[in-house]
């Protein structure tokens, strides 16, 4: 390497004209070599295809000749097993040495070493060719076996461990004509070194087996062109896979080019001598004006001055290279005079940009800050910095580290991060923190921070600033804090209202409006007044009500608004909504509907009125027999005493209904009204208070006993014991009232499961007139009746107040029947009454 | 046979042989094998020699076996005409200690390569049909080949006698090449030279040949007056078509060795056999009148193989074999054991016995193995139905 540098630093330091020689001297060396060695290598891949070719077309004929040889040697060895003589003389062993051996040493072979035998059925030699034959090798036995088997031809190439020995044989069945059958069999043994050519000066021949193994004649010289035929074998030959090689050595071959090589480099020397010589006179022609320039640039460079004048004598090229350098030198001294005035000039302006900055910075509330590339330490602070953090350029210490001693701890790591992020990856900040300052306490700072990035995308520093916005975050938290009190109250507010901004359209809907009417923000905002109407027009059923309160509001802008307007809607689920509208004088909101759901006030004033309807009637009905038979006695005075008598007890008897249904009504007003707080809760054992029950029962003018199951269970309950007996009775009295035509009355009690719930069911069973299926459905409405024909005397209230008894305690009732047959009515109850009693959810109306 | 009938001899053997058995509790069973050439095709010579083996077998075990009740029993290999396959497996055979004796089958080649190994293994070889000369008196010591059969001589003796009856002055003899063609050709050079008047010229072909042209051509170059055929089947069908196909004054009569005659030669030949000029040797057949014992045999045999024995191809194989089990179960009794050496030692020491075939007055000698004698030999020709028919000669 030291070699090759120096002499490249003398090529370096060399005159022009002595480049220009060597660098002619040693293209001319290259090219010369180049071609030399082309035309070789050429020439050389010409004569050794050629050769190769020559071989190729030498390798065919021996192949050729192989083929017709051992053709003929096969067609001998076939005809000896056809032959006749030869069968013969396998039944005659004691006279066929007299013409087998004769006729076998009479063939003719191609190949003077090849071998032809006869053997028996068991591969035992017979007659052969060449004298005596001996037993044969295993190898051999096996294939006169294979061809006694089969009584075709069979092949193979034998390769002992002594390769010189390697033969291809031929097996031939001999078919006895007296069997049919094959008895013997007729050998062909050819050495491979039989079937090659003799070796010559010029050529060398081998045979390879299939797998490119010589396995005879001789091998290849150590340099050799080689040509490689298959050999087709005739006949039963044909699988065996042979190659014949033919090899000719290679520096022979090529002796005459290496010959003609050594000419060629002698003619190339004295070539490149020529040409060494040519090259130095001609840059010796070409570098002379140069060296003229040179000169005069030496003296420039002497004098400091571009005032160097060159004679110009020549228009070629180096001609206008001089005048060009005339030229340049005199544009170089006028440029360098008006450079210096603008660099002059740029710098006053700079100063003055400078002054003009360090003024803005200093009045700047926001502080702005530059971070060094490494991201280690501050490189500058504007004035406001100090006041915003109490920290000076010097404070905040290598990493920052004092400034981020003064950061909240919970948004430290945040921080830190996000800085992180600007140096390693050249994100862009921007983070509010907490901060303590010594002085002002905490403060909230906003940062944000960018990387300068050069050409090469790396970072020349990372400029920020830092802004105070305490007071926006405060105002912020306040103003978050209105909005979720806000927020909460009209979530919660049952009534829902929608509010109109100042553009007269829809800007909020409140969630209690939503659920009402299944229309939220995004399905109204927006809307206007008419719009909204035509919405809710479209939820809205067709009742009076409705219409004529749509129609007040598209038709007053300002209704009365003690005008009460109600609509009934359809969807989601029917309502009746109470609609009111408020106007605003604020600047947001113009107006608001509201909404309230009203549907239960509505249903509850309904069934009011049902009820009193009813009862009146229920009432009115013994009213109008007493009335009438009383004005009867008081009127007409000759009545007999029976008379007389019949018509007071028939008086008396409907008061006493009357009255009956008062009690009933009172009774049942009662457990409504105080929903069984009134109830007296205890434990209870149902078995006895049933037993009670039916031994203090007595139903008017029925002797009839009530069957009882109540089994040894113990059935202990809570719950109120007077209730539960009321309840209790009044089914039964329905049992006996409801089955007139007689008929066993059962009151069972068993423990049995509802919901899981353990607890006890006392069922009453009549074989009465029973109920259709309709008159079931009704059996607890107030004042229904099961008998319509009037001779059965009741108020139709006993099994309403059997329900609420038996709901307020938690249970059910279970009833069943079938007209004619008979009816069953069970009461469950839990094995704890729930405390405190459930509420329902409608109102029942007081009576 | 078929394995059918084969078993059902076996059973019937072995309880012929059940009470003596319970008598003296012999050794098992001895055996006597065949091994011959079956898997031939048109040939029944090795079938008919077994059925005769297995007819006799079961007679002898009728009368209570052989050494006071051991049974006999039949073993077969094939050895599909080929030397070698008889030479292995009579070794086979011989390491068996129950085999008391081995019949070969009708080739001679085969039975030829068999005569030193016999010897060898001490295990008596029973030559029921090939007919080369030196078979049986073949100079080997021990010789333990024995043959009740025709020999070449003479069937050459009676055939040229045929001939001669005939005015034959000119022969054209086609013989194999092989041991039995090398036989036949000998007996044919010694009585020519014996007896002046014919002459034979000789013609060879190789078994498996099936061009016999040049054969007819060399006889009609030559005016022969008959062809001598020294054929098995297989050649002997291939002439015959050959002859078959020629003008009818331009047949030659034929007078063949008994090669043809190991199967059903007429029914091969389409009928050519009966319907030529064809003449064989013969050493059996059964009269058209079978006397009394015959008919006992036919009634026997027809009992056990189903099927009657006058109508078997090769009838001559079965009629050697028949004879020769019985003279085996003779010679074994008198040795009084199953050691081969001394069955050997008994079979040519044994008194007369009346054979289906013939009278022996003493079958075999130590000097003489041949049962038969030139007497048994006579002329046949084919009859329509197949059978070989004697024909009366002056």
């Amino acid at each position: 390497m030291r070699a090759f540098a120096r002499l490249r630093r003398r090529y370096e330091n060399a005159s022009l004209q002595r480049k220009i020689a060597l660098v002619m001297a040693i293209g001319g060396l290259l090219v010369t070599a180049t071609m030399a060695f082309a035309a070789y290598l050429l020439s050389r891949q010409l004569i050794v295809a050629n050769i190769q070719s020559t071989l190729g077309l030498h390798a065919q004929q021996k192949e050729r000749e192989i083929f017709l040889r051992v053709d003929a040697a096969l067609a001998l060895a076939r005809s000896l097993a056809d032959n006749t003589v030869t069968a013969n003389a396998l039944a005659d062993n004691l006279g066929r040495h007299t013409y087998l051996n004769p006729l076998f040493r009479a063939q003719n072979l191609p190949f003077p070493g090849a071998r032809l035998t006869l053997t028996d059925y068991r591969a035992r030699p017979v007659a052969g060719n060449a004298g005596e034959p001996e037993q044969l090798p295993a190898e051999l036995a096996v294939l006169v076996a294979e061809t006694l088997r089969g009584g075709a031809p069979q092949a193979l190439l034998q390769m002992p461990a002594d390769l010189t020995q390697a033969a291809i044989v031929a097996t031939f069945p001999v078919i006895y004509r007296l069997s049919g059958q094959a008895e013997g069999c007729v050998l062909l043994e050819i050495p491979l070194a039989e079937l090659l050519p003799e070796a010559s000066s010029k050529y060398k021949y081998a045979i390879l087996d299939g797998e490119g193994r010589p396995i005879a004649g001789l091998p290849s010289h150590a340099e050799a062109i080689e040509a490689e035929q298959a050999i087709v074998l005739p006949g039963p030959f044909a699988p065996i896979h042979l190659l014949a090689r033919i090899s000719q050595e290679r520096g022979l071959a090529l002796q005459a080019l290496d010959r003609l090589l050594l000419v060629f480099v002698a003619i190339s020397g004295l070539l490149l001598i020529a040409v060494t010589v040519i090259s130095r006179a001609a840059a010796r022609f070409l570098s002379a004006p140069l060296s003229e320039l040179a000169a005069a640039a030496d003296r420039i460079s002497r004098s400091g001055r571009p005032d160097a004048i060159l004679e110009v004598q020549r228009d070629d090229e180096f001609g206008r290279l001089a005048r060009g350098f005339q030229t340049m030198l005199k544009r170089l001294a006028d440029s360098y005079g008006e450079l210096e005035c603008r660099v002059e000039e740029r710098t006053r302006a700079l100063q003055a940009s400078e002054q003009k900055l360090s003024s803005i910075l200093a009045s700047l509330l926001d502080a702005v800050w530059s971070l060094a590339p490494d991201g280690r330490r501050i490189t500058y602070v504007s004035p406001a910095m100090a006041g915003m953090t109490g920290l000076t350029i010097d404070d905040f210490g290598d990493q920052l580290s004092g400034f981020f001693a003064a950061v909240h701890d919970d948004d430290l790591p945040i921080l830190r991060a996000a800085v992180a992020a600007l140096i390693d990856c050249q994100q862009p900040v921007d983070i509010e923190f907490r901060f303590r300052h010594p002085h002002k306490g905490l403060r909230v700072l906003q940062c944000r921070a960018q990387a300068l990035l050069d050409e090469a995308g790396r970072p020349m520093r990372f400029d920020g600033i830092l802004t105070d916005v305490t007071l926006r975050v405060v105002a912020e938290r306040r103003l978050q804090h209105r909005t979720d009190q806000l927020n909460a109250i009209f979530a919660l507010s049952p009534d829902g209202f929608v509010a109109f901004g100042d553009t007269g359209s829809i800007e909020y809907a409140s969630p209690a409006f939503t659920e009402m009417t299944g229309l939220g923000t995004p399905e109204v905002g927006g809307l206007n007044e008419e719009q909204l109407l035509d919405r809710l027009a479209e939820l809205s059923t067709a009742t009076r009500t409705s219409q004529l309160t749509l129609a007040t509001l598209r038709a007053s802008s300002k209704p009365d608004e003690r005008q009460r307007l109600l609509l009934e809607i359809r969807r989601p689920q029917p309502r009746t909504l109470e609609i009111g509208r408020r106007w605003s004088e604020g600047r947001k909101v113009s107006k608001i509907f509201y909404f309230r759901d009203v549907t239960h006030e509505t249903e509850v004033d309904r069934l009011k009125s049902e009820f009193l309807s009813t009862a009146a009637h229920e009432l009115r009905t013994p009213m109008v027999s007493i009335l009438g038979f009383s004005e009867l006695l008081l009127n007409d005075t000759g009545f007999d005493a029976d008379t007389e008598r019949e018509l007071l007890t028939t008086i008396h008897r409907q008061s006493a209904l009357m009255a009956a249904i008062i009690d009933e009504l009172l009774d049942l007003a009662r457990i409504e009204a105080r929903r069984g707080q009134d109830f007296v809760i205890e434990p209870i054992d149902l078995g006895e208070l049933l037993r009670e029950t039916c031994r203090a029962f007595k139903a008017p003018e029925d002797e009839r006993r009530i069957g009882t199951e109540l089994a040894g269970l113990a059935a202990s309950i809570h719950g109120d014991r007077r209730k539960i007996t009321q309840a209790v009775t009044n089914v039964l009295s329905n049992a006996f009232k409801y089955s007139p035509d007689g008929g066993p009355i059962t009151l069972a009690l068993a423990a049995c499961e509802r919901q899981e719930r353990p607890g006890f069911r006392i069922a009453v069973r009549d074989c009465g007139i029973g109920m259709s299926a309709e008159s079931l459905a009704r059996i607890c409405e107030r004042f229904f009746r099961a008998d319509t024909s009037g001779r059965i005397l009741g108020t139709g209230l006993g099994m309403s107040i059997v329900k609420e008894i038996v709901e307020l305690h938690g249970g059910g009732l279970d009833i069943s029947s079938q007209p004619g047959r008979g009816t069953e009515v069970a009461l469950w109850l839990p094995e704890n009454a729930p405390a405190p009693f459930p509420i329902r959810n409608t109102e029942a109306p007081s009576p | 046979m078929n394995p059918r009938r084969r078993k059902t001899l076996a059973l019937l053997a072995g309880a012929l042989a059940a009470p003596a058995l319970h008598a003296r509790t012999p050794a098992g069973p001895l055996t006597v094998a065949v091994n011959a050439e079956y898997g031939l095709i048109d040939s029944q010579a090795a079938q008919s020699i077994e059925k005769g083996v297995a007819v006799a077998v079961a007679e002898i075990n009728a009368r209570g076996g052989v050494l006071h009740g051991r049974p006999l029993q039949v073993a077969r290999r094939d050895d599909r005409g080929l030397p070698a396959r008889a030479i292995d497996n009579l070794r086979e055979l011989a390491a068996d200690p129950n085999v008391v004796a081995v019949f070969c089958g009708r080739f001679s080649p085969v039975a030829f390569e068999l005569i030193p190994v016999a010897g060898e293994l001490r295990l008596p070889l029973f030559d029921p049909w090939a007919a080369a000369d030196g078979i049986a008196n073949n100079g080997h010591q021990p010789n333990y080949v024995f043959r009740l059969s025709l020999t070449d001589s003479w069937a050459i003796t009676a055939m040229l006698g045929h001939a001669r009856r005939r005015g034959f002055r000119r022969l054209t003899v086609l013989l194999p090449n092989n041991g039995w063609g090398r036989s036949s050709f000998a007996a044919i050079e010694r009585q020519t030279r014996a007896k002046t008047g014919i002459v034979v010229d000789a013609v060879w072909h190789n078994w498996g040949d099936t061009d016999f042209s040049g054969p007819l051509i060399a006889a009609r170059q030559t005016r022969s007056d008959a062809l001598l055929l020294i054929v098995n089947e297989a050649e002997g069908k291939q002439l015959l078509r050959l002859i078959g196909g020629l003008p009818a004054a331009e047949r030659l009569p034929l007078i063949a060795h008994w090669g043809i005659t190991a199967g059903d030669f007429n029914r091969a030949t389409d009928g050519l056999a009966s319907r030529l000029d064809l003449v064989t040797v013969q050493t059996f057949s059964f009269p058209a009148v079978p006397n009394a014992r015959q008919q006992r045999l036919i009634d026997f045999a027809g009992k056990l193989l189903g099927e009657d024995i006058r109508k078997l191809p090769a009838l001559a194989g079965f009629a050697h074999a028949y004879d020769m089990t019985h003279l085996l179960a003779l010679a074994i009794e008198q040795a009084g054991s199953a050691e081969r050496p001394a069955i050997h030692a008994a079979l040519e020491h044994l008194g007369a016995y009346s054979g289906l075939v013939r009278e022996y007055r003493r079958p075999f000698r130590p000097d003489h193995h041949e049962a038969l004698s030139p007497g048994e030999v006579f002329i046949a020709r084919y009859a329509h139905d197949g059978r070989l028919v004697r024909i009366a000669e002056r």
